[in-house]
C-alpha cells in the first residue's frame, strides 16, 4: 500500500450499517423480534447507512459534507476518526486527526474552565505541554477570561461551546474534521469560528466539515460532497454540488407541503415585464391565478427563495379576496438576484390576522432560473446569508 | 492542440474535438488574461484565444445545461455571450457583441455542450496565452453518481476485519498514557468538588471505615485461626486487597457507559475507560493504606521486613483485576442485565475469596485418588489469584514468612491468562462500543 502524504484522505468502497432496533437486547424485544422474524421473512435487522462511498482529499484541500439529517455525514466523519468501524471497505487518513464531533461532550460540567481545558485537550488528542502553551490563546480566543476559574455547570450553553471550539481551533491535526459546530454561540463568535476555519485551512490543515448551513460551507470549503440516503450523489466543486442539493432540497419541500388551504393555485408564472429572459435588475411580472370559496379580506404574500422555505425576501399586499377564480398579478420593479435557481413561494392568510388556519398555507408554486453575473464571493470565511445582487459602480481613487 | 487540460481532468474521452474550435494561444497578453481571471477566481485553466462568435442559440430558459464548457471573461460587468462561471449560456439570441478586449476560455468539463448554440465574438481579440503555467489546476470536476452503479451488497472481499493485535494496541495505548492521566485527573477532582473538606475525604472515609471495623471485630468472638494476629489486623488487610478489586471492577465494568458522551465522539483507545478507573482506584486504595498503617500503631506491632515482597502480589491482583474489568465493561456495554448482576456476583465474591477466612483452609495436599494428590491452593490460585494474593501479604506483611511460592506461581500465570483474555475479548467488542452506547 502507497504511504499518503501527511494530511490525505482515501476513503475507498466504504459501507457501513447499522442494526435498526437498537433495543434488541431486551429480552421482551428480542421476543417481538423473533415473532416479526417469523412473520416477516427476509426483512433484515439492520439497514445500510453507508454504501459504496468512495472520494479522496490531498493535503490541504477542504471538503464539506453536505445532505439532510440522517443521510450518513456523521457516520462517515466517525468512521473517519475510529470512532466507529466501516462493515467494508477502506478509510486512510494519513496523520494526525483532530476530530471535533461534538463541541460539549468532552466537558465535565463539575469541573471549572481551566481544567476543562487541559481535560477536553487531552481528550482531542493535545499533549500537556501544548495545551499549557496554547492555553491563553485558547481562554482569549473563547473569550472566557472573567469565568476560567468557574465550574462550567454555571456557563451558560453558548459558553460551553465556545471554551469546546475553542479548544479545538487551536488543535493542529493534520487533518481537521468539524461536525455542525457552528450552530454555536452569537453570529460574532460564529464568525469568528469560521475566520478560524478559515486560518486553520490556509495553514495547510486538511478540513472535512460537515454541516447543514450552506452558506458557512460555501464560505469555508472548495469541495463538496453530497451524501443522500447513504450513498454520495455527487462531488465536486462546492458550488456546483450545492446548487444540486438546493434543486433536491427544494423538490421535496414541494413534495412535503402538500396540506392544502382553501384556496387553490390555478396557475402561476413569473417572467421578465419586458417578455425576455430573467436577468438580475430586470422588472419582473408574478402572476397568479387562483380559486377562493368566499370573498374575504386576506393578506397576500410572495417570497423567493433558494432550496428552502426560508424565503431571502417576502412582499405582502392586503385586500379583498374575490370569490371564485381571480388572478393576482404583482409587478417587481427590480429583481435582486443573482444568477441562479430560485423558487417562487406564497400564501394567503386571513386579514386581519386571526387565529384560523392560513386561506392557503406558506407553499412553492414555480422554480425559475436568473440570468445574469454570478453571485459575489464575500471575503474569505465570511458566509453570505442570502445571494442578493446588488448593481453597483466602483469608484476607487 | 485542441483538448483542454481542464477537459482531460473530468474525464472527458480522449481524442475528443472542441466544438469551438479554439485555438490555445500563444505570445503576448497572458499576464493581463491571468490577472482578469483572477479577478474572477479562476485558478488555472488554459487561455485559448476564441474564434469570433455571436450568440445564435441562446439559452432555453429554465433549462438547466451544467455541461456548457466555456469561460468568457470581458471587462464591464455583464459577460458577454458567456458566462463567468461555465455554467450558463447567457444572452439574448441574436445579441451581437461588439468591441470586445479580451476574452479568456478555459476548459472546464467534457460533456457536450448545448445542441443548436453557437457564439461568435465580432472583431478581434488580443492573443492570450496559457493560464495553467504558473497556476496548478485546481478545477475540481464535479461527479453525479450513477446510482443504478452502486451493488445492493458490498462486495465479499472488501468486508471489515477488525484486526486484533495485542502488541500494537498496547503501543497505542502507551502513546496514548497521558489522556488515561487527564481523564483519572477528572475523576478524582470531581470525586471531592463541592465537598466542604474536598479531598481530606480521601483519607477520612478509609479512617471511618476502620473505625466501625475495630469497633464491630473486636467485640466479636475470635472465629478463623490467625496465627497469633489480631483479627481486625489480620481482616483489614485482607479487605484492602479485596476492595481495590471489587471496586476496580465495579467502577470500571460500568466506566464505558459512564463515559458515554466521550465513547462516541473522540477517537483515543477504549481501554482507557476502565484503566482510568482502575487508576483512580489504585490511588484510593493507596490512602486506604494509612488507616492500615495506624492499626498497626494500636496493636503494637510492626510490619515486617517481608514486606518489600508486597509490590510484586500487587501486580498479580492489578493484572487480574484488569483483565476482568477489561471484559465486563466491553459485555456490560453490550448487555446492560451484567450491570445489575454483577454486584451480586461480586458480594458473593468476598465469601469465595480468604478475606475474612484463612487460605490455610484449602488443603495443600489433597488426596484425589490412590497416591496422586493435588495441590488445591495452587488450583484454586490459577482461578482467583486473590486467594493466593492476601495470602502472601498477610504471610510477608504481617507474620514475616516467605509467600508460598506454588499458589502464588499459579497465580501469577492465572493472571497473565486473565489479562490476556480479557484484553482479548475487550478488542473483539470495540468494534461495537460506539454504535451500541
Amino acid at each position: 500500500m502507497p504511504t499518503l502524504p501527511n494530511g490525505s484522505v482515501q476513503v475507498e468502497q466504504v459501507w457501513k450499517k447499522f442494526r435498526s432496533d437498537k433495543t434488541a437486547p431486551l429480552f421482551y424485544d428480542q421476543i417481538t423480534r423473533l415473532s416479526k422474524r417469523v412473520t416477516e421473512r427476509g426483512k433484515p435487522g439492520w439497514r445500510w447507512v453507508l454504501k459504496d462511498v468512495n472520494f479522496e482529499v490531498a493535503p490541504g484541500e477542504s471538503l464539506a459534507l453536505i445532505g439532510v439529517n440522517g443521510s450518513g455525514k456523521t457516520t462517515l466523519l466517525k468512521i473517519l476518526s475510529q470512532v466507529t468501524f466501516q462493515s467494508a471497505g477502506r478509510c486512510t487518513v494519513a496523520g494526525r486527526i483532530g476530530a471535533l464531533l461534538s463541541v460539549t461532550s468532552g466537558l465535565h460540567p463539575d469541573l471549572n474552565g481551566r481544567e476543562n481545558i487541559y481535560l477536553y485537550g487531552a481528550v482531542l488528542g493535545m499533549s500537556r505541554e501544548d495545551i499549557r502553551r496554547k492555553f491563553d490563546t485558547i481562554v482569549e480566543f473563547a473569550e472566557l477570561e472573567d469565568a476560567i476559574d468557574r465550574q462550567i455547570k454555571f456557563y451558560s450553553m453558548g459558553m460551553q461551546m465556545r471554551l469546546g471550539f475553542s479548544i479545538a481551533a487551536f488543535l493542529e491535526p493534520d487533518v481537521l474534521l468539524v461536525d455542525e459546530v457552528l450552530a454555536v454561540g452569537d453570529a460574532n463568535f460564529q464568525q469568528k469560528c469560521l475566520r478560524r476555519i478559515g486560518e486553520i485551512v490556509r495553514d495547510g490543515t486538511t478540513l472535512l466539515y460537515v454541516s447543514h448551513d450552506l452558506a458557512s460551507v460555501e464560505a469555508s470549503c472548495d469541495r463538496a460532497v453530497w451524501l443522500s440516503d447513504s450513498v454520495v450523489r455527487a462531488s465536486g466543486p462546492t458550488k456546483d454540488v450545492v446548487t444540486m442539493y438546493r434543486t433536491a432540497v427544494e423538490q421535496s419541500s414541494t413534495l412535503l407541503s402538500t396540506k392544502d388551504g382553501v384556496v387553490r393555485v390555478v396557475k402561476a408564472e413569473l417572467h421578465a415585464a419586458d417578455g425576455g429572459q430573467l436577468r438580475s435588475e430586470c422588472e419582473v411580472e408574478v402572476r397568479l391565478v387562483l380559486n377562493a370559496p368566499e370573498r374575504c379580506m386576506a393578506s397576500f404574500f410572495i417570497g423567493i427563495s433558494q432550496g428552502t422555505a426560508f424565503p431571502m425576501f417576502v412582499i405582502d399586499h392586503q385586500g379583498t379576496m374575490p370569490e371564485g377564480d381571480f388572478e393576482i398579478v404583482c409587478k417587481l420593479g427590480y429583481l435582486p438576484l443573482p444568477k441562479g435557481h430560485y423558487s417562487l413561494w406564497t400564501a394567503i392568510t386571513g386579514f386581519p390576522k386571526g387565529k384560523k388556519d392560513p386561506y392557503l398555507p406558506w407553499q412553492p408554486v414555480i422554480s425559475f432560473e436568473a440570468f445574469g453575473p454570478d453571485r459575489m464571493e464575500p471575503p474569505e470565511g465570511v458566509m453570505a446569508l442570502s445571494p442578493v445582487y446588488v448593481g453597483a459602480a466602483w469608484t476607487v481613487s | 492542440m485542441a483538448e483542454s487540460k481542464g477537459g482531460q481532468a473530468a474525464g472527458a474521452g480522449s481524442g475528443r474535438t472542441d466544438p469551438y474550435d479554439l485555438q490555445p494561444l500563444a505570445g503576448e497578453g497572458l499576464q493581463m488574461a491571468a490577472q482578469v481571471a483572477g479577478q474572477f477566481g479562476i485558478r488555472g485553466g488554459h487561455v485559448y484565444q476564441a474564434p469570433p462568435m455571436e450568440i445564435d442559440g441562446g439559452n432555453p430558459v429554465g433549462t438547466r445545461c451544467l455541461p456548457v464548457v466555456h469561460s468568457g471573461i470581458v471587462p464591464g460587468r455583464v459577460p458577454i455571450g458567456v458566462d463567468l462561471r461555465f455554467h450558463h449560456l447567457t444572452g439574448k439570441s441574436g445579441a451581437e457583441v461588439s468591441n470586445p478586449t479580451m476574452a479568456a476560455v478555459a476548459l472546464r468539463t467534457g460533456k457536450q455542450p448545448l445542441p443548436g448554440i453557437s457564439c461568435r465574438l465580432k472583431g478581434g481579440l488580443p492573443p492570450m496565452t496559457d493560464l495553467a503555467v504558473d497556476q496548478p489546476d485546481n478545477n475540481v470536476p464535479l461527479i453525479v453518481t450513477d446510482l443504478a452503479s452502486i451493488p445492493a451488497e458490498p462486495p465479499a472481499d472488501i468486508l471489515y476485519v477488525h484486526k486484533v493485535s495485542l502488541m500494537a494496541s498496547l503501543k497505542t495505548l502507551w502513546a496514548h498514557r497521558e489522556i488515561m492521566y487527564t481523564l483519572a485527573e477528572r475523576d478524582f477532582r470531581v470525586q471531592y468538588k463541592q465537598a466542604v473538606l474536598g479531598a481530606a475525604w480521601a483519607v477520612l472515609s478509609p479512617v471511618a471505615t476502620l473505625v466501625i471495623f475495630v469497633v464491630v471485630f473486636s467485640r466479636l468472638k475470635q472465629a478463623f485461626p490467625t496465627s497469633g494476629i489480631p483479627y481486625p489486623l489480620y481482616a483489614f488487610v485482607g479487605i484492602l486487597c479485596w476492595t481495590f478489586f471489587a471496586q476496580a471492577l465495579g467502577n470500571g465494568g460500568s466506566s464505558l457507559l459512564a463515559n458515554k458522551a466521550l465513547l462516541a465522539k473522540t477517537q483515543f483507545p477504549r481501554e482507557c475507560f476502565p484503566l482510568e478507573t482502575m487508576l483512580v482506584t489504585a490511588v484510593n486504595t493507596m490512602l486506604s493504606w494509612i488507616p492500615l498503617a495506624l492499626l498497626f500503631v494500636i496493636f503494637g506491632r510492626a510490619p515486617r521486613l517481608a514486606t518489600l515482597w508486597v509490590p510484586l502480589f500487587m501486580l498479580i491482583e492489578v493484572l487480574f483485576a484488569a483483565g476482568i474489568t477489561l471484559a465486563v465493561s466491553s459485555l456490560i456495554i453490550q448487555m446492560r442485565d451484567l450491570q445489575q448482576v454483577l454486584p451480586i456476583i461480586v458480594s458473593l465474591g468476598i465469601f469465595m475469596t480468604p478475606v475474612i477466612w484463612p487460605f490455610s483452609y484449602i488443603p495443600t495436599a489433597y488426596h484425589l485418588f490412590g497416591d496422586v494428590t493435588v495441590n488445591l491452593q495452587a488450583v484454586y490460585g490459577f482461578f482467583n489469584p486473590l486467594g493466593p494474593v492476601i495470602n502472601s501479604v498477610r504471610q510477608t506483611m504481617l507474620l514475616g514468612l516467605n509467600p508460598s511460592w506454588w499458589p502464588l506461581t499459579t497465580a501469577f500465570i492465572g493472571s497473565l491468562c486473565y489479562i490476556t483474555l480479557g484484553y482479548k475479548i475487550f478488542k473483539r467488542y470495540e468494534v461495537n462500543f460506539a454504535d451500541i452506547a
